[in-house]
């Protein structure tokens, strides 16, 4: 999307006749299924190739596993949604984009997990969205420890999905007050 | 031919910041991307005592330089990264049309600006560790230096490389390839020892941004003896003459796709 406001091709998305964020968002399963897939069978090979050095997850953990993953899909979603929009004040999307990586990469676990962070750099961790989209999901998945307790896991990424809802809303509204569209 | 070039960088920049919001978010994504990057040792040294018999002020040392070569080539040569979108669009005929060094064209256009962000990291990181690690006196001031120069010529050669790619597969204007070898470069951020040897291989001969950051630091801090110095001069004076024979190889193969 921040491309297409950078080049001016949001301009055709802003007249379709169906919501700003319910096309991105179907865009962005779409997308995300065949992504998925496509990972499924990397992990697929990679159990194959490396299945004596890794955890079997537990069966009984899929169904909390199943709607955590779901919740943290739709928080990260939100939250590219989020990011991108501001590429409307920016006119720039590397900046944005490069931001948002680091502080996914590093407060979610996908660098390091969180468990390993120090006391007070994990109770920072844990009042960012960002553990919700990748540690927490993970950990519901392996039987470990969420830092904050399965029923508070799905609660925060249901109160960070409704912020980001709540963000999308204010700053597309204005942008929408005054947009310029480039290119096109 | 410098003036020309440090000219038309004062350009680009004067450009650039007429967008000021997306100039500053580009500073701050380059400060932010780095502080990430040394958050990482951070918190593997509040749970390691050590990695391979490294201090964790090494492995900042080991991160400034590599800072200090990206953001250099970003700021200066930012232009190689452009080679698929030129290629793409058929930009890469003006390049060709006109009576100066393509190569000089390339690296000239353009310019990273989270590079400039990047570089400040680097340079504010690397005597604040070299004095920690009571390496700042004037050998370790000047061995830096020529580190510095050597890791910037060999960074730039192997995103050039990479981007030449584009010559015989073109992918609608972008490649991963490059992004890619950029990636697997990455892990030269630990000492060499933690991996395989294959993987050593790979960071000192293929990909080799062990030359950039990890062996100035082994010399520096005397685990490997003064003479490969020449080690890091020669492999980057090697890899710029190969990226540039790559380069023009590829011009060679060169289609135009019209304007």
């Amino acid at each position: 999307m921040s491309r297409e406001i950078k080049t001016g091709q949001v301009a055709a998305r802003c007249v379709r006749p169906a919501a700003f964020l319910t096309q991105y968002l179907a865009e962005m399963v779409g997308a995300l299924l065949i992504q998925g897939a496509v990972n499924l069978f990397v992990v697929l090979v990679g159990f194959l190739c490396f299945g004596r050095y890794m955890t079997i997850p537990s069966a009984s953990a899929l169904p909390a596993f199943a709607l955590c993953l779901i919740l943290a899909v739709m928080l990260r979603l939100m939250m590219i949604d989020v990011f991108s929009l501001l590429c409307f004040f920016t006119t720039g999307y590397l900046g944005i984009s490069w931001t948002r990586a680091a502080l996914f990469d590093f407060f979610s676990g996908a660098m390091i997990p969180v468990a390993l962070f120090p006391g007070w750099l994990k109770a920072i961790a844990c009042c960012t969205p960002f553990p919700y989209m990748l540690q927490a999901p993970v950990a519901v998945l392996l039987g470990q420890d969420t830092l904050v307790g399965l029923p508070a896991v799905y609660g925060l990424q249901t109160v960070w999905i409704l912020i980001f809802l709540g963000l999308h809303g204010l700053i597309y509204g204005l942008a929408r007050r005054n947009l310029t569209i480039a290119g096109g | 031919m410098i003036r020309i070039f440090l000219e038309m960088k004062a350009q680009y920049i004067k450009t650039e910041m007429e967008y000021s919001a997306n100039f500053w978010m580009m500073l701050f994504s380059g400060v932010l991307t780095r502080l990430v990057s040394m958050a990482a040792p951070f918190v593997i040294y509040s749970n390691l005592p050590d990695i391979a018999g490294w201090k964790r002020d090494e492995i900042y040392l080991i991160l400034s330089f590599l800072f200090i070569a990206e953001g250099l080539c970003s700021v200066l040569f930012e232009g190689i990264w452009q080679m698929p979108a030129m290629v793409f669009d058929g930009k890469f005929d003006c390049i060709l049309s006109r009576p100066v060094s393509p190569l000089f064209q390339v690296i000239s256009y353009g310019m990273g600006l989270q590079g400039i962000s990047v570089f400040l990291v680097g340079a504010v990181s690397l005597p604040v560790f070299l004095k920690r690690l009571d390496l700042f006196h004037p050998l370790g001031v000047v061995l830096s230096l020529f580190f510095v120069l050597c890791g910037t010529l060999l960074c730039m050669s192997i995103y050039l490389m990479g981007n030449c790619v584009v010559f015989w597969f073109d992918a609608g204007g972008r490649t991963t390839i490059p992004y890619t070898v950029s990636q697997v470069g990455q892990y030269a951020r630990y000492p060499l020892e933690i991996y395989p040897n294959i993987m050593r291989f790979l960071l000192l001969f293929l990909v080799p941004y062990g030359f950039i950051c990890v062996v100035p630091v082994e010399i520096l801090r005397g685990s490997a003896a003064w003479t490969e110095c020449f080690g890091v001069a020669g492999v980057s004076a090697v890899f710029f003459l190969v990226a540039r024979a790559v380069f023009y190889r590829g011009i060679r193969h060169y289609e135009s796709v019209g304007m």
